[in-house]
């Protein structure tokens, strides 16, 4: 079947499965900063926003993102210009493995696009979302708050 | 790649919904938010039908109830003014505690409902709060919440259509509180309770108490509920209620706790989750 | 002119700054430098094993046994092979059986070689069965349901314990397994016996005043790598194959798996990518050679990738083990004499049984002085999923049983548990009585101790975490909730820094054109940041900015060798190696720039991308790249060197938690968590304390909330990231950390390490901190809340 969505700005005509994923439509498409680490929604780095809220691609059908706006890593900053989450993340020392780094800063972004300036708490609760092994989630939690505290 | 799903509907009205899922073939299932459906990939099923187009999104309240789309996500109960007043913000506060953000802003009421996890806390709050459901199975009807958690030991068939959940208002003298045992501060809860106080003075007119971590799905202590009605509320009665919450029921040995511990936890919930219930409801 | 490259002298003078600077003066040693590939990782580009496909890759999958322990007496693959789509079914019939073991170390194997490709028994429940390649990953798990398997069921082993009883089932009966004389007792499920003694253990007894026994618990848990195995494998234009695996060890995999597919080393190329995450699970050959193998039966491209409920019941854990520790103690509370009885499992296979083992024997009875100590040791197959290395490679066992049971005995002494620890933990000059004997599969080398910064560690972290406040019974209840009560815990910890006297590791370091350099190691970052840490060596020994390095690590064919990463080895070994490559290339710059300069070499410093004389007369390194490549005696200005280490540099640690138990529950909260570290010099302070933010987590878990339970039939129960806990970022205590500035002068710049140490201390302090809260002792983790429960209403009987 066909559906149409948009992917980080742009208009999808796609030819999709029912029974496919958006996180394998996704990653077929080329958006490799989605990644696999669960079969069932648990560990959050298959995140993508979608109308600005952060949700598991892996558990999402991609029919059910039909008319919705898809937004992944790979839209919100390049290289010359990187998004400031990018940039905090990189300067505070909080990329590890980074197998968990597109999920947290999405995170991160679907909570500052909405409240530009939390605490500690709504930083905390926006990042459980997503698994982490390497970082104990301190310096993530850190880039946040440098980015909501530099009034962005 | 769920590969036994071969067809995708996502009809425009209620009737077509109940046509498509009272098919004999193909197996066709009703999807809500997908965020327990979809990580099934059960392969017995070969179509879905998408409630989403169905004006099942809604909140909406009058004197006598506030009424609660099934397709509503569990993070608009977080986040709406309207559900953050009822009892004393007890479904809000159940709801964040229910599971993580990027979950809470896919799952749906309807589809918490039907799953009917032993530990939920929205579901706890929703009895606790005596709501009441009006479902399609096999005709349109209301009933009680508890009575249909009961009625189905396993999930709720996803072939029932849920349509909405509504919560009787309350007086303005009310509390509701949760309590859990977790083994850290997001994990699974082992046992929980939610209960809800109307006081008049310090007499509690009425109290509802509802148990997780038990049963199959969760329950209402309605009998236990009855020994507040109109009572002074003392440690007494408190004590004595926790005494015939203990002596009621089997409790489950699993992995994760023995009988003895649930049976000991349930009581220590019961009394906190009054406990605290009473003291919103005596700041009110 | 050659010298040996484990020369002491050499090696004790690798803490020396170039041209003499303290570590305040140094450039980028020391310094928060901005990991080289963040922004890579940070943009979502492709790096990562998965990220790149050959043009057409087969898909592979693994059937796996649902039995525990079993006969395959009979297996139908004809369904299966017919399904379109499908392009091989492999059983046991259809490989040559050569024993291998999966553990990724170094010549000679000390793991017992204890594993096929594909066998005709199963062990476990996740065991392979058989594999299939496909064209895409529905087909290939459509064929496996097609595998007819007939099972004869064997009885089942899932206890520790239930190994060793005389009726106990053999689990590797076969005839061509092999180990360690002595060591490796397979007719009796011992994949690894050992007993090492030191001094007199009668007389150290018998010096003591009181004698201190307990027996300790620790769980199977999972490492929880958020990027699970994954492994693409295919015949390049030459018939090589070549490997593209998210692994720890490529050397160790190309070597090992020589021989069991067929192939000598050199037509096998190994390349590491982007990992995310190992921890240990992956320094195992976990998918590789039933790739490779399908590859080489397909003649194409083969991908393979785990599920996570594979990772959880079909890879690797942590060895469960029981501690029993006996200990003298004189009145005067110094220690005469201690004995470290182990019994662990490691599962259906050996892979790390007798270094994991080794090594909690050798970092827990090196930590306190004491001339008698007595290690045994026995691991035992279980008919449970394969323990293996994970971060911490046995210490976090041992610290947790040592550092708990020096509790109990202060506590019975009456001292305060810091004060006792701080009149018997080791100090500079002591030598680890038992450094020969454990030495990880050979002899060890005993050697000094060069340098300590416990006491500092230990004495800050007391007062960041307000040690003071264990003395004031008001601070122990929390106001409006009885029930509550608070409590403080604490651990010292010791580990290592790379295995003396086997691990190596080799660096290759050329110059370009406009002053860059290519620094190639075969070191392996598996998000260690060690990529930018041996970059800052090299950029600090060249005076050039660490952009001007240019990083390209862990492959096979491309760069020199090196064992891998596990045992805390990359900065104190492979960074041996880079600083001593940087420092030859160091030289033939000054060479060509004092010709340049007219100057003499040992006159010139190296600085900001220049080279400058006494007079600040100057060229810049570009200008002495063209002048070596392309103008005056041209040469490539490279090096090549490697680095070995016989030194003992362990690095120190203090652990601190503050609890509050909720004495009705038993649930335990952990508010606080304060960990110091002596890693020497640090090279990039922000990779420490990532490592030790991570390291802490890990231990958390350990702690208060993971463990694999297990059926008596051998099914794991909660094998998901639902039913096993990880902490999330909405939970975690409130952490804080310091590094204490040292120097060891064994290790780059005075480097120790700093990987593992911190999954060594929460565990041990929180069970503490509970003996602190609510005078309740628990001799076991998880400390589930039933689990202190159930200490509560015992203790108040």
């Amino acid at each position: 079947m066909e559906i149409c969505l948009s992917i980080n700005r742009e208009e999808r005509l796609l030819e999709i499965q029912p029974g496919e994923t958006l996180f394998e439509v996704l990653r077929h498409l080329g958006y490799l900063g989605v990644k696999h680490g669960c079969e069932d929604g648990s560990c959050g780095v298959c995140a993508v926003l979608l109308d600005g809220q952060v949700i598991h691609s892996c558990i999402s059908l991609a029919v059910q993102a039909e008319g919705h706006a898809i937004t992944t890593i790979e839209g919100i900053g390049t290289y010359d210009h990187p998004h400031p989450l990018q940039t905090a993340f990189v300067a505070a020392g909080a990329v590890q493995c980074g197998y968990c780094t597109p999920a947290m800063i999405l995170a991160a972004k679907a909570l500052l696009d909405k409240n530009p300036h939390p605490g500690e708490a709504e930083v905390r609760e926006a990042l459980s979302s997503v698994l982490c092994r390497c970082t104990g989630y301190l310096k993530p939690v850190e880039a946040v708050l440098r980015v909501a505290q530099g009034g962005d | 790649m769920w590969s036994s799903v071969q067809e995708y509907h996502r009809p425009k009205s209620i009737q077509s919904a109940l046509r498509l899922i009272g098919r004999v073939q193909p197996h066709t299932v009703l999807l809500a938010g997908g965020t327990w459906l979809v990580a099934m990939h059960d392969p017995s099923i070969q179509a879905v039908v998408d409630l989403r187009d169905l004006d099942l999104v809604f909140i909406k309240n009058n004197s006598q109830r506030l009424r609660l789309g099934a397709m509503t996500t569990i993070q608009t109960l977080v986040e709406h003014p309207l559900v953050q007043k009822v009892g004393g913000g007890l479904l809000a506060k159940a709801s964040q505690h229910s599971a993580q953000l990027s979950t809470r802003n896919v799952a749906t009421l309807g589809g918490t409902l039907a799953v009917g996890d032993s530990t939920s806390e929205v579901l706890l709050a929703l009895l606790a709060l005596d709501a009441q459901v009006v479902i399609h199975s096999p005709i349109w009807r209301e009933t009680a919440l508890d009575a249909l958690l009961s009625d189905h030991p396993a999930h709720l068939s996803p072939q029932v259509l849920i349509k909405e959940v509504y919560i009787p208002t309350l007086p303005a003298e009310s509390g509701g509180a949760l309590a859990e045992v977790r083994p850290t501060p997001r994990d699974h809860p082992i046992v929980n309770a939610a209960a809800l106080v109307v006081r008049k003075g310090r007499v509690c007119r009425i109290a509802r108490i509802a148990l997780g971590g038990i049963a199959p799905h969760p329950i209402r202590l309605r009998e236990i509920e009855a020994m507040f009605f109109y009572q002074p509320f003392d440690t007494n009665l408190l004590s004595d209620a926790a005494e015939a919450v203990s002596d009621t029921m089997n409790y489950p040995d699993d992995s994760r706790a023995s009988a003895a511990y649930r049976r000991a936890m349930v009581a220590i919930m019961v009394t906190r989750a009054l406990q605290e219930a009473w003291e919103m409801a005596i700041k009110e | 002119m050659s010298r040996p490259y484990n020369d002491p002298d050499q090696m004790l003078k690798m803490s020396e700054h170039p041209e003499g600077l303290s570590p305040d003066e140094m450039r980028v040693v020391g310094k928060r430098v901005p990991r080289l590939d963040a922004m890579k990782l940070a943009l979502g580009k492709p790096a990562y094993t998965d990220d790149f496909m050959p043009p057409s890759v087969l898909h592979g999958k693994i059937l796996h046994s649902p039995h525990a322990h079993a006969l395959i007496k009979r297996i139908d693959t004809s369904k299966a092979r017919a399904l379109p789509g499908v392009h091989a079914v492999l059983t046991w019939q259809d490989i040559k059986p050569v024993r291998f073991t999966t553990a990724g170390q170094s010549h000679p194997l000390p793991s017992p070689l204890d594993t096929l490709i594909l066998d005709s028994k199963v062990r476990f429940v996740g065991d392979r069965v058989a594999a299939v390649a496909a064209d895409t990953p529905e087909i290939a798990e459509q064929a496996l349901a097609l595998i007819k398997v007939e099972y004869e069921v064997l009885p089942v082993i899932v206890e520790i314990e239930d190994a060793l009883k005389l009726d106990a089932p053999v689990i590797h009966d076969e005839q061509d397994c092999s180990g360690f004389e002595g060591v490796f007792l397979p007719q009796k499920n011992i994949a690894a016996h050992f007993v090492a003694e030191a001094g007199s253990m009668a007389s150290g007894y018998a010096e003591a005043d009181c004698i201190f026994e307990g027996e300790y618990r620790v769980p199977q848990v999972q490492h929880v790598a958020l990027e699970p195995h994954v492994c693409i494998t295919w015949l390049d234009e030459d018939n090589r194959l070549v490997i593209r695996s998210s692994t720890q060890v490529p050397f160790h995999v190309r070597r090992i798996l020589a021989p069991v597919l067929g192939l000598p080393d050199k037509r096998i190329r190994v390349i590491k990518p982007r990992i995310g995450g190992g921890f240990g699970g992956k320094q195992e050959i976990l998918l590789e050679d039933i790739c490779a193998t399908l590859t080489l039966v397909t003649g194409k491209a083969v991908r393979m990738e785990y599920t996570r409920a594979e990772e959880f019941s079909a890879a690797r854990s942590r060895h469960p083990q029981i501690l029993r520790f006996k200990t003298g103690v004189r009145r005067d509370g110094t220690i005469s004499a201690m004995t470290l009885s182990l019994l662990a499992t490691t599962g259906a296979y050996g892979s790390h049984a007798l270094t994991v083992q080794g090594n909690t024997g050798s970092k827990a009875l090196a930590l306190y002085r004491c001339p008698n100590l007595r290690f045994e040791m026995d691991v035992v197959y279980t008919n449970r999923p394969p323990a293996g290395a994970m971060r911490g490679y046995g210490v976090p066992q041992g610290l947790f049983a040592l550092e708990v049971h020096m509790d109990e005995i202060a506590t019975e002494l009456g001292l305060d548990p810091i004060e006792f620890r701080r009149r018997n933990w080791v100090q500079i000059g002591d030598v680890f009585a038992l450094a020969e004997a454990l030495g990880e599969g050979r002899k060890g080398f005993p050697n000094p101790l060069r340098s300590t910064g416990l006491a500092e560690c230990v004495e800050r972290g007391a007062q960041m975490i307000g040690w003071e406040r264990r003395r004031d019974p008001e601070w122990r209840n929390v106001p409006s909730k009885p029930y509550l009560r608070r409590g403080l815990g604490m651990a010292v910890l010791i580990h290592g820094s790379g295995i003396p006297g086997i691990d190596m590791g080799g660096a290759y370091l050329k110059m370009n054109d406009d002053g860059s350099f290519n620094l190639m190691f075969g070191a392996t970052d598996l998000g260690t940041g060690a990529d930018t840490v041996l970059a800052q060596i090299a950029s600090e020994v060249l005076g050039c900015a660490v952009e001007d390095i240019i990083v390209y690590a862990a492959d096979t064919d491309l760069t020199p060798f090196d064992k891998g990463a596990y045992a805390s080895s990359t900065t104190f070994v492979s960074g041996g190696a880079v600083k001593k490559a940087a420092e030859k290339v160091a030289a033939m710059i000054k060479n060509v720039a004092g010709r340049m300069l007219e100057t003499p070499p040992d006159k010139l410093q190296l600085e900001d991308g220049c080279v400058f004389t006494p007079d600040r007369e100057g060229v810049t390194l570009r200008e002495v790249a063209l002048e070596s490549l392309h103008l005056v005696d041209q040469h490539q200005i490279q090096a090549a060197e490697s680095h070995m280490s016989l030194m003992y540099a362990p690095p120190f640690a203090a652990q601190f938690a503050e609890v509050e138990v909720d004495t009705q529950t038993g649930e335990v909260r952990v508010k606080r968590l304060v960990f110091g570290i002596d890693c020497g010099q640090p090279i990039n302070p922000d990779g420490v304390e990532g490592q030790i933010d991570g390291g802490m987590s890990m231990s958390l878990g350990y702690g208060l909330s993971e463990e694999m339970l297990f059926t008596a039939d051998g099914h794991l129960l909660n094998g998901n990231l639902r039913d096993y806990h990880v902490f999330r970022a909405d939970e975690m205590p409130r952490i804080e950390r310091f590094i204490v500035q040292g120097r060891d002068p064994s290790g780059p710049f005075g480097a120790k390490a700093a990987a593992e140490i911190p999954t060594d201390g929460v565990a041990p302090a929180l069970v503490n901190a509970i003996y602190d809260a609510i005078g309740v002792r628990l001799r076991l983790i998880p400390a589930t809340p039933e689990r202190v429960w159930r200490a509560i209403q015992k203790e108040s009987r």
